[in-house]
């Protein structure tokens, strides 16, 4: 019994490859890319501090910049980090962790340096709007992805064409 | 007289060889006509077996000059060429982290569907999302 509901399940799975994916999983992989991004801005932070630091008497203290400091150093971690993994791959780190793959609308993977970086650009600045967007959309499409010719499928089984 | 006696001893020196010669197809026609199986199904086979000094035999086999006949190395050789270790290692390390994974995706990827239904019915909409490629 339980091998045959893990043939159903495979199955089930199997037949979502290649199709495009909705949002659930693209918010918990937006999510998860986020988390990194700020991970990468603390460190960041941190050296920078150390730096300053090393050639003075004073301590290193926690590191304390200015709100629009933050911003603009943010959204540029984001749209580096975004570019260089959908050019590349077409998937993040939180693309990988939740089966998923950014493809053009005619379905090749690895974007275009252009339009991996203005699609990062829409998803660093716009990106919760965009995926509000998707919940909406008939065709599981967010603003960004329309407007990049762009989708997101569900690839996480290698399947013959 | 003599020679008589000495071709009648001639001749009976022959005669079992000859009785054998006479007797041998009738023995061979019976034996034919015995049902050999019948005859196994009748003997006690466990009952000889449990009288078989096995314990002695097995004493007697010397093990190490029986071991010492076997190629180890080719043995140990053949052993590994049949079984594909990096395989088994391969598809055991695969299916550990991969198996975990894969669970959550298909599960998110349930969320999404159960998501996009629940959005649909509140936009009143009919029918299953067109989520193909290639007719976007």
């Amino acid at each position: 019994v339980n091998a045959v509901a893990t043939d159903g399940r495979q199955a089930r799975a199997v037949r979502l490859q290649g199709t495009r994916a909705g949002v659930v999983s693209r918010l918990l992989a937006a999510l998860v890319d986020a988390a990194l991004v700020f991970l990468v801005y603390v460190i960041a932070l941190w050296a920078v501090a150390i730096v300053r630091a090393l050639g003075t008497e004073h301590h290193v203290h926690q590191p304390q910049p200015d709100r629009w400091v933050t911003v603009v150093v943010l959204v540029a971690i984001a749209v580096a980090y975004l570019t260089a993994a959908w050019s590349a791959s077409g998937r993040t780190p939180g693309d990988q962790l939740f089966g998923l793959r950014v493809v053009t609308l005619k379905g090749t993977s690895g974007l275009s340096g252009r339009r991996a970086l203005a699609r990062g650009v829409l998803c660093a600045t716009l990106g919760w709007l965009g995926l509000v967007w998707l919940v909406g959309s008939r065709r599981n499409l967010a603003l960004h992805d329309r407007w990049c010719g762009t989708a997101v499928v569900y690839e996480w089984i290698a399947v013959e064409p | 007289v003599n020679v008589r006696t000495a071709s009648l001893l001639r001749e009976l020196s022959t005669a079992p060889a000859r009785v054998a010669e006479l007797v041998a197809p009738f023995i061979d026609a019976v034996v034919e006509r015995i049902d050999l199986e019948l005859l196994v199904d009748r003997l006690p086979i466990e009952k000889l077996v449990d009288r078989l000094p096995i314990e002695q035999i097995i004493e007697r086999v010397d093990i190490n000059a029986l071991l010492a006949r076997i190629d180890m190395d080719v043995l140990a050789q053949r052993v590994i060429e049949a079984v594909d270790i990096p395989a088994i290692v391969r598809s055991s390390t695969r299916s550990m982290v991969g198996d975990g994974a894969d669970a959550v995706r298909a599960q998110t990827a349930a969320l999404d569907e159960g998501a996009a239904r629940s959005f649909d019915r509140i936009l009143r909409r009919r029918g299953p999302r067109d989520v193909a490629m290639g007719s976007a």
